[in-house]
């Protein structure tokens, strides 16, 4: 995801991964590790209940495209980015529009 | 002094026994082990030979069921694998003798006969169970699901019409037995509703493939009142395939595409863009300009994300709505 955040962050592309589990020390080493500089948070506490409401519960979808609107465009099932190539496709399509 | 000590020094010793007895549950560790070992074996036969071992030794545990759904798993990659998963069944099936695991061992066989297509096996352990006097929701539409994938549509409309009996207060939290906390006002009409959605699903495919197609769609319509879908509407279950299903077999494209949208857009699954495919065709008479259509119906059907509020690390709100204007891919993730 790093390439592809650098690649557009300057035409208005924005990364925000969520760690729902709120491991911040593992959550800080990984950013490190790998040298991540999009932006990450965590979902407050009591609020494991509204992440699975709002977002889904089991299975739900980890990936989220949202246009500029604030409309969901894509959703990706799995706890795998997905396609980055599918994804970059469908990020140049929203930035586009 | 010393006698009433003593009595109580007993007494802990004998609470800390019976305290012991309880968390050093046998099958627990053995099924443990079980699945470990069953890990590490290289053969199937190995893995089965285990699995076996461990339903010898409890044949009356929580667990033995499991082991029986286990075996059945490793035997699916085998070839062969529903005539070799009864056999397997039938070399284990004397030995148990609790009633709650011989109706697991009936729903696996009916799953088997299903997917093997043996409807006269299939409607044989539908009237052994029904028979039985003990059956439950899931037992039922175990049913009405193999009796699906074998087309056998008279059980299973029999199956799935059954099945609505158990989407009731009264099946999910039977009055006198104690009650889970769980099963709080809101999540009994949740499970009443996901029922009622699954059984009418059902019942209604089985009517249209009986040919009482109008009988049918009411069902579909009265599943569909349940709203059983995720955030975004999307739809779960298989309501809306057989629904578009149908509405194709009626040539009724624009119909099915409605009740194929939200499925072929955002969960984007072969089947439902399958359907969505032939309605396409049936509609335009070719496949041009379909990856437009499927890009316009997703423009159509897309809706705003809720506002929610994260935190970042230096312990800031973060609103989602303040992304408002840029392109934002978010990402539930987690360390592992």
């Amino acid at each position: 995801m790093e390439p592809i955040w650098k690649k557009y962050k300057d035409q208005g592309f924005v990364i925000v991964a969520v760690d729902f589990k709120r491991d911040r020390e593992r959550a800080l080493k990984f950013i490190e590790e790998n040298g991540l500089t999009f932006k990450f948070l965590e979902n407050r506490e009591g609020d494991e209940e509204v992440i699975s409401s709002v977002f889904g519960t089991q299975g739900f979808p980890t990936t989220y495209l949202i246009d500029r609107d604030g409309k969901i465009m894509y959703l990706h099932y799995g706890f795998r980015a997905g396609n980055e190539v599918e994804i970059e496709e469908h990020v140049v399509t929203l930035l586009g529009m | 002094m010393r006698f009433k000590s003593l009595a109580a020094l007993g007494i802990a010793s004998f609470l800390c026994l019976a305290l012991a007895a309880q968390e050093n549950s046998p099958d627990r560790d053995a099924y443990v082990k079980m699945s470990s070992d069953i890990r590490k074996a290289e053969t199937i036969e190995n893995k089965l030979a285990i699995a076996r071992d461990f339903i010898i030794r409890f044949p009356d545990s929580q667990y033995t069921g499991n082991a029986i759904g286990n075996a059945v798993y490793i035997l699916s990659r085998a070839d062969n694998p529903v005539e070799k998963s009864l056999e397997f069944i039938g070399s284990v099936e004397s030995k148990l003798s609790d009633t709650k695991i011989l109706m697991q061992v009936k729903r696996e066989k009916a799953k088997l006969y299903g997917s093997g297509g043996r409807v006269g096996d299939l409607k044989n352990i539908a009237k052994e169970m029904s028979a039985s006097g003990s059956m439950d929701y899931i037992d039922i539409l175990t049913l009405g699901r193999a009796a699906v994938q074998c087309e056998a549509w008279d059980l299973a409309l029999e199956s799935f019409d059954g099945s609505l009996k158990f989407a009731t207060r009264e099946a999910i939290v039977p009055p006198g037995e104690k009650a889970d906390p769980y099963w709080t006002e809101a999540n009994i009409l949740k499970s009443i509703r996901l029922r009622r959605s699954i059984s009418l699903s059902g019942k209604g495919w089985a009517l249209v493939k009986l040919g009482r197609v109008e009988e049918g769609l009411v069902c579909f319509s009265a599943a569909e009142k349940e709203r059983h879908v995720t955030y975004l509407g999307i739809p779960k279950g298989m309501l809306n395939i057989y629904w578009a299903r149908t509405l194709l077999e009626m040539k009724d494209y624009d119909g099915a595409i409605e009740k194929l949208g939200l499925g072929a857009v955002f969960k984007g699954d072969k089947e439902s863009l399958d359907l969505m495919l032939q309605a396409y065709e049936g509609k335009t008479s070719g496949k041009e300009g379909f990856d437009d259509f499927l890009w316009r119906m997703r423009l159509d059907l897309a809706k705003p994300i809720d506002d929610v509020a994260f935190r970042n690390y230096e312990g800031n709100e973060f609103r989602l709505s303040s992304l408002r204007g840029k392109v934002v891919l978010l990402n539930f993730w987690y360390p592992t």
